[in-house]
């Protein structure tokens, strides 16, 4: 019996160092592409691609849906933000989504609202009914749309998509803040090549410890507590690298849902947002990738590194739990919503590469993650374990997750440069170190319960976000009936990585 | 688990170490460099903005002061360049001439040949903002020619920003042959302005489908008042999405003569998107002629369609909007999109609000995608 064990275990073993191998080696060609690509954005943008773009009337209009529930805290902020953006033709949707707070009452008096008879079509399914439609009665751009809530948070997008009248539709979250020349940057794809693009990606970052000024982000800071300051390199890891990297090859998989602009009648064409998926971002551009390759039509998804949104992210172990057991919940619904994509020639690199990666290094990667500090505890159990070797093996893992953080940083500070504190950047490159020490191995844990959540179909309660408020005199939010995937997910690359 | 193993994880480890330390190190030097750099040049910047406000304003300047050495003349003929694109008249034509007495240009040139694509780049922006007479040559070489996308693209701005209708052709040719976007051709057609207008009378008659669409949009854009036959004649093109450019074009003009033509194209068995485009246009025309066709469209199936009428009855006249009006009354539940435009209306009326979108931007993205169905990955 033990042999038998032992002999598993060493197999066990050499599987695991097999797939580190391969994990590592494809996180290399991911850096490269990605340093490519962000050395190609930043010259374009040196070179002044978007100068004259905020008074150029080939500037396509755009509709900012902002879905809202129970954003008392930071909704006026938000919108205030919004309409400070560098942009010559856009429009914000507010959808209420049923909140039970005084958002809807605080938009109201602020911008004036009058109810007004405007007509939403049916062009994406919606399961909430629509209530009222408002705009105020001065020169805003806004239409605050009040809904019956269904829990979800793409359900009060698609019903925001129902309502836009531009060719654009971006799709942000209350409490995130764009740059204000975001719009101007993520919109350049779509301009340079509108026959072919049909959805582009900005960068998310971590809000949190962040000086915050009239809905701008003015000061970019390191937040103050060590699980918001990880997520500050995973989210850097994930986009700079991941993201990035992913885009040179033709191949993103995820546009942020605190951030992404679309060709509405593209999503229309394809449904809108699923209301009944975990992870409504990555399976909306799934379905994308699935719809357009099928019709064998030509189409463009680009990841563009310098817009940036900043949102705030958990900064409590128990919301974190709650936010990661969703992100694998919502990326294997959506693998197995299209697994008929996976390893299809017809699909292309979708089928043949994308899609693949994803089920082996990111959504089984905690299963190896897991099952491979479990073989350590038994192998030292049995007296199989080579402890020189798992010591040397521990130090190139820790090691080689410290590299990519360290090149992500490395190509923040060759490009866009965000953080100017050489305080922010010895606290990203200890929370790079510090991340190994217990972060990653409970991050692996989260993610295996989210699976084993959805081969149950039982789903743990939603833990709403802490809100401060971005001026710090927030309320916190109240519990959804149901979990959302509100905030960004940052990509399964390296957040979800090994 | 073998020696070798642990040799080859050893050796890994030490691999990853020194990645780590050279990243970081690299990560730091680069930080201090560009600091050093920032503040050298904003040091330099501000001795050196009073020179180049001499050179803008003071007639007499003495020359000479140009010729600074070193970081001092690139620091000083990179702000001239930057300046150049802010002045306009006598001011810009002064300063472009000084740069060229600093012999700018055949530095220029030089970069424009070199091995390295930001040089050319470079050299790209230098041509259009001093804009000589050897600046076009040079940018349409560049354009044409040169190996690098982001080279053809920079030159495509610069040919935009240059304004000079001989650029016309060769950027309709870039853009024909997928060397530069079109999207990015058709801003520096766009920036050219009324110079460009008879080379796009041209290729509104390519055989290109792509080229067809582009042309007329522009020449909307750009109000082509001269180019309206052609636009009436592009409303029977073959393909769909010059006709429904050509639409939207001749309600940007706005010219009177287009209506009989757009009123052509609001009947059933016309596409819908040509029908909504023709009905925003002839709201946007405003000619009272066509307030029985468009009250026609009010009840469509076609969102965009019965949208654009009602939106186009208000804002025509007082006649649009009094029969708007009695068909709203009239029609009950079935006139949402009438009610919803004369709301519109009113709250412009009385508050000035312009938040209330008229048109439904069906854009021009609905056609592409029809036309994309033909396309192969």
């Amino acid at each position: 019996m033990i042999a038998a064990l032992r002999e598993a275990l060493v197999w066990f073993n050499v599987s695991v160092l097999a797939y580190f191998l391969l994990l590592n080696t494809s996180y290399l060609v991911l850096i490269v592409l990605a340093a490519l690509e962000a050395r190609r954005d930043f010259r374009e943008l040196q070179r002044g691609g978007d100068r004259d773009l905020f008074a150029d009337p080939l500037a396509p209009s755009i509709s900012v849906i902002v879905p809202a529930f129970n954003e008392e805290a930071v909704i006026i902020e938000s919108v205030r933000g919004l309409l400070n953006l560098r942009y010559p033709n856009f429009e914000i949707i507010v959808v209420d989504d049923g909140s039970t707070d005084a958002t809807f009452r605080l938009l109201e008096d602020e911008f004036h609202l009058v109810e007004v008879p405007r007509v939403v079509p049916d062009a994406t399914p919606t399961l909430g009914a629509l209530r009222s439609v408002h705009v105020p009665q001065g020169r805003e751009p806004i239409t605050v749309i009040r809904k019956v809530s269904v829990g979800r948070k793409a359900d009060a997008v698609n019903a925001g998509i129902n309502a836009a009248r531009s060719s654009l539709v971006c799709v942000t979250d209350a409490d995130s803040i764009l740059d204000r020349n975001s719009l101007l940057h993520v919109v350049r794809p779509f301009i340079a090549d509108p026959e072919a693009v049909v959805a582009t990606g900005g960068c998310i970052r971590v809000a949190n410890g962040s000086v915050v000024k009239h809905g701008d982000l003015v000061d970019p800071r390191m937040p103050g507590g060590w699980i918001a300051r990880i997520q500050v390199v995973e989210y850097l890891r994930a986009f700079l690298m991941g993201r990035a990297g992913w885009s040179r090859l033709g191949a993103v998989l995820i546009v942020s849902g605190a951030f992404g602009l679309f060709r509405r009648d593209v999503l229309i064409e394809v449904g809108g947002y699923d209301p009944t998926c975990s992870g409504e971002d990555a399976e909306l551009i799934t379905r994308i990738h699935h719809h357009f390759r099928r019709a064998r039509r030509t189409y463009r998804i680009v990841f563009v590194p310098e817009p940036v949104c900043w949102t705030e992210v958990p900064s409590k172990w128990r919301s974190l739990r709650g936010q990661r057991q969703r992100w694998s919940r919502g990326m294997a619904e959506t693998l197995w919503s299209h697994r008929a994509v996976i390893g299809n020639p017809r699909y292309g690199r979708m089928g043949l590469l994308v899609l693949p990666y994803f089920v082996v290094f990111e959504l089984l990667s905690p299963i190896f993650e897991v099952g491979g500090v479990a073989a350590v505890a038994l192998g030292f159990w049995v007296g199989v374990l080579d402890v020189r070797f798992a010591l040397l093996f521990l130090l190139v893992a820790v090691g080689y997750s410290f590299v990519l953080t360290v090149a992500a940083l490395t190509i923040e500070v060759f490009s866009y440069r965000r953080y100017r504190r050489w305080r922010d950047l010895g606290i990203a490159v200890a929370a790079a170190l510090l991340e190994n020490v217990g972060f990653r191995q409970v991050h692996a844990w989260w993610r295996l319960q989210g699976l084993f959540q959805v081969i149950r179909g039982r789903f743990s309660e939603w833990i709403p976000p802490e809100r401060a408020g971005f001026s710090g005199t927030g309320t916190a939010s109240q519990p959804r009936e149901e979990p959302t995937a509100d905030e960004d997910r940052a990509s399964l690359i390296s957040v979800e990585r090994d | 688990m073998g020696a070798t193993w642990v040799r080859l994880l050893a050796f890994a480890g030490v691999v990853v170490i020194t990645l780590s330390a050279t990243l970081l190190l690299l990560a730091a030097a680069r930080i201090v460099m560009s600091n050093f750099r920032d503040r050298r040049r904003a040091a330099l910047e501000q001795e050196l903005r009073p020179l180049l406000v001499r050179m803008i304003i003071d007639s007499e300047l003495d020359v000479g002061l140009l010729h600074q050495p070193g970081a001092r003349g690139e620091t000083l003929e990179q702000m001239a360049v930057d300046e150049l694109r802010k002045l306009k008249g006598e001011a810009r034509a002064k300063l472009a001439r000084l740069l060229r007495s600093r012999r700018t240009m055949v530095r220029a040139r030089r970069s424009a040949r070199r091995w390295r694509s930001t040089k050319r780049a470079g050299a790209a922006l230098i041509f259009a903002a001093v804009a000589d007479e050897e600046s076009l040559p040079e940018l349409q070489r560049l354009l044409l020619e040169d190996r690098d996308r982001e080279v053809r693209i920079v030159a495509t701005r610069a040919l935009g920003e240059l304004r000079d209708e001989g650029a016309v052709t060769s950027l309709v040719s870039a853009a024909q042959q997928g060397r530069v976007p079109w999207g990015i051709a058709k801003a520096a057609l766009f920036a050219i302005g009324q110079p460009a207008i008879e080379g796009l009378k041209t290729a509104l008659r390519s055989p290109d489908q792509r080229t067809r669409m582009f042309s007329a949009d522009l020449l909307g854009l750009l109000n082509a008042l001269p180019a309206v036959p052609d636009l009436l004649g592009a409303l029977d093109d073959g393909a769909l999405e010059v006709r429904v450019a050509a639409a939207r074009a001749l309600g940007r003009i706005g010219a009177p003569r287009a209506v009989p033509g757009l009123v052509a194209c609001l009947p059933v068995s016309e596409p819908p998107e040509l029908r909504a485009v023709a009905a925003e246009a002839l709201g946007r025309i405003g000619a009272g002629e066509t307030v029985d066709a468009l009250a026609g469209l009010l009840g469509d199936t076609d969102f965009s369609i019965a949208h654009n009428a009602a939106q186009a009855l208000a804002q025509i006249s007082a006649e649009g909007r009094e029969r708007l009006e009695e068909l709203v009354a009239r029609l009950g539940s079935g006139a949402d999109h009438g009610r919803e435009a004369l709301a519109g209306a009113r709250l412009r009326e009385r508050h000035g609000g312009s938040s209330f979108p008229r048109a439904a931007s069906i854009g021009s993205w609905r056609v592409l995608a029809v036309r994309s169905d033909k396309r192969t990955p």
